[in-house]
């Protein structure tokens, strides 16, 4: 009853913020309303599935099965040319010492169709064999990000909003360290537990930040009419990961001493822009950039990762990041928890 | 109730207590008086555990203070120098949320807040968030949340700076309250007047250190200035000012308000002998009124600073 008590006091306090409001509701969605109409088409986002056409027996037959999003038929090339004059099927693979693409017209399918085997034909020039590599791993992503860049957008600021509970976090945890507020001093003098007040905080946050985000989903389905999660508990699951990281990250910087909350949160929104711009929030070809020349840094940015697995398992149905992500977030967070749990320990100051 | 031995309290270079000590005893009103900076909130952040410090021993209610010690915390009541409230939260909600920190039963914290409503006299303003109150009504809403959990000891720091004089006296009254049932209470302030209304005892700190305590009375008798006399003439005579030092026991003569202040030293006789004097001399006086050693003066003579509000 206790911590429900607390739990309560702290929703309302940051229910008469304007800036949760404003930075979490009116600000992402206002992006998305910029998104959609600085780009095209947005209608459906997610890949259909691409019909081809492969000569019987080709040697790619096998690997071109194990992407999702390709149904493969096995036919000869008059026939084939048929079905896609009639616009039954997208592309023809065929020429068995050379990978070739037959296609009759050109579009979005075809583009990405296209990538698929540039991508084949680089590994096995390479010297693997066809058969031996993970397609889904890692060959698709940057060339089918080229053919729909929009959707990156949305991830990218999904992938933000998701860390937002980080604001509230960091206002709490200082509202409990005698050496950061006024409050503080009352908190520390009262026997109330710090590790309740501890969770509370971080429910709090969840609390708040989990409906701010459904909000906002809700509002992309809605008025943006758009699907972008074909996985949608897995999405959510991750969604929900990233938001324990964004209060972990709030906590670990609210507990930095002796800079004012205020200060605390420009840096917050700083950092989190710049992870976001990294991530890709505006425009993919940073992403490329950065892939390019200093892969760590989208290897260990929580966002880019986000972005990213939610556009693998959404848009190409390619769950192989998927744990690895999860247990990035998760660690992330972990680690931040355990640093806050240490510090809060404490009881005395030398200085407040 | 509390006992402070020798506490020393460092700030980097800064000696902030130097071997400070006092003891309250329970149900009495003690000041801790002293100009800013002396380090009256810094003794308090030591009572209370929040602040180490480097040497010395603290008791409260006879145990050692310890931040683990959550049953004396939960007898101890705080009101901050500084508002501790959220601007978010109502007065209703401010109180109950602190309240809340110390009394879990759900009914008997609504009661007590009432009470504390009552007491602080903001029953009109309680749907009010802090900004919409004045700095004098802010203040006894900070006052409302440290006590409401009705605390055996109170430590209020500086409860009446920036305060309107009508709330001041509101304030003084309350804690006068809070003593007749029973609250012993620790009050720091650098205004020596109401520190002498108000207090039963006194601490008189400067840099650190005590350097006087007790009653009014018997502060008074730890100086030497005892008495001052102030004498108003009919006729205005340069010579009265170099008459009235040949008086044994007068320490200097001053002039205030057109009349002449006679400072003696310490000893039984001196307005007998003083009107015997001017009689002898033949002085006509309209006024005389003797006034003992204020606050200002022990103050004053014991540090050979002015401390003035
Ligand atoms: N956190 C701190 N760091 C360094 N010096 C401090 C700190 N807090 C107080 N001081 C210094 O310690 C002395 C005592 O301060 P304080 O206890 O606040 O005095 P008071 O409450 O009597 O005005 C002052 O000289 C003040 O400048
Ligand atoms: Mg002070």
């Amino acid at each position: 009853m206790v911590i429900l008590r607390m739990i309560r006091y702290l929703i309302s306090i940051n229910f008469k913020d304007f800036g949760y409001w404003f930075w979490t509701l009116c600000y992402p969605l206002l992006m998305c309303g910029l998104f959609t109409m600085t780009t095209s088409s947005m209608g459906g986002t997610e890949i259909e599935d691409i019909e081809v056409g492969i000569e019987p027996g080709h040697p790619v037959t096998e690997v071109l099965g194990t992407i999702d999003f390709i149904v493969l038929t096995e036919l000869g090339e008059s026939e084939a040319v048929d079905r896609m004059k009639a616009g039954e099927m997208a592309g023809y693979v065929h020429g068995s010492t050379e990978l070739e693409l037959l296609v009759t017209e050109t579009g979005i399918n075809q583009t990405i169709l296209q990538s698929v085997l540039d991508q084949i034909r680089n590994v096995s020039a390479s010297g693997i064999p066809f058969q031996n590599f993970d397609y889904d791993q890692e060959y698709i992503i940057p060339n089918s990000q080229n053919a729909e860049p929009e959707t990156v957008l949305f991830y990218a600021l999904i992938s933000m909003i998701s860390i937002y509970g980080m604001f509230s976090a960091i206002e709490f945890v200082s509202t409990v360290q005698p050496n950061l507020s006024l409050m503080g001093a009352r908190f520390s003098a009262s026997p109330y537990s710090k590790y309740k007040f501890l969770f509370s905080s971080v429910a709090s946050s969840l609390l708040l930040n989990v409906l701010s985000n459904t909000v906002v989903l809700s509002a992309i389905a809605i008025f943006y009419q758009m699907s972008l999660f074909t996985e949608l508990w897995s999405t959510l699951l991750l969604i929900f990961i990233a938001n324990m990281t964004g209060i972990g990250l709030g906590l670990f910087i609210g507990l930095i001493p002796g800079i004012n909350a205020n200060i605390k949160t420009t840096f917050a929104v700083i950092f989190m822009i710049t992870l976001s711009f990294l991530a890709g929030l505006m425009g993919p070809e940073i992403r490329t950039i950065i892939g390019e020349n200093m892969p760590w840094l989208n290897t260990l940015n929580p966002l880019a990762r986000m972005t990213d697995t939610m556009y693998r398992i959404n848009f190409l149905g390619n769950y192989s990041d998927y744990l690895p992500t999860i247990g990035l977030l998760l660690a992330y967070a972990l680690l931040l928890f355990g640093v806050t749990l240490l510090v809060l320990r404490r009881k005395q100051y030398d200085s407040i | 109730m509390i006992r402070m031995e020798n506490v020393v309290k460092r700030y980097n270079e800064l000696i902030a207590l130097d071997h400070f000590s006092f003891a309250a005893k329970e149900g009495e009103i003690i000041g801790l008086l002293g100009p800013n900076g002396c380090g009256k909130t810094t003794a308090i952040n030591c009572m209370l555990s929040l602040l180490t410090f480097d040497k010395g021993e603290i008791e409260i209610f006879g145990q050692q203070v310890h931040p683990n010690n959550n049953a004396v915390k939960s007898r101890i009541g705080i009101v901050p120098q500084e508002l501790a409230i959220f601007d978010k939260l109502n007065v209703y909600e401010n109180i109950d949320f602190y309240c809340g920190l110390y009394v879990t039963d759900r009914k008997k914290r609504k009661a007590l807040v009432e009470e504390a409503i009552e007491f602080v006299d903001l029953g009109k303003y309680r749907k009010f968030v802090p900004k919409k109150l004045s700095g004098g009504l802010k203040r006894r809403l900070n006052i409302a949340c440290g006590i409401a959990h009705k605390p055996a000891l109170l430590f209020m720091d500086e409860p009446t700076v920036a305060v309107d004089a009508q709330s001041r006296n509101f304030i003084l009254e309350g804690i006068r309250k809070m003593k007749a049932q029973g609250t012993t209470i620790i009050y720091t302030t650098h205004y020596l007047e109401e520190a002498e209304q108000l207090c039963d005892r006194m601490v008189i700190m400067d840099s650190g250190r005590n350097i006087a305590s007790g009653t009014v009375h018997e502060l008074q008798n730890t100086i030497s200035t005892q008495e001052r006399i102030e004498v108003g003439f009919i006729t205005e005579d340069q010579t009265i000012e170099a008459q009235l030092e040949e008086l044994p026991h007068v320490v200097k003569v001053t002039k205030r308000n057109g009349n002449y202040l006679i400072h003696f030293e310490k000893q039984e006789n001196n307005l007998p002998d003083l009107i015997k004097f001017m009689e002898s001399r033949g002085m006509s006086y309209t006024e005389l009124s003797s006034e003992r050693s204020t606050l200002s003066d022990i103050f004053l003579e014991l540090t050979g600073k002015e401390l003035r509000d």
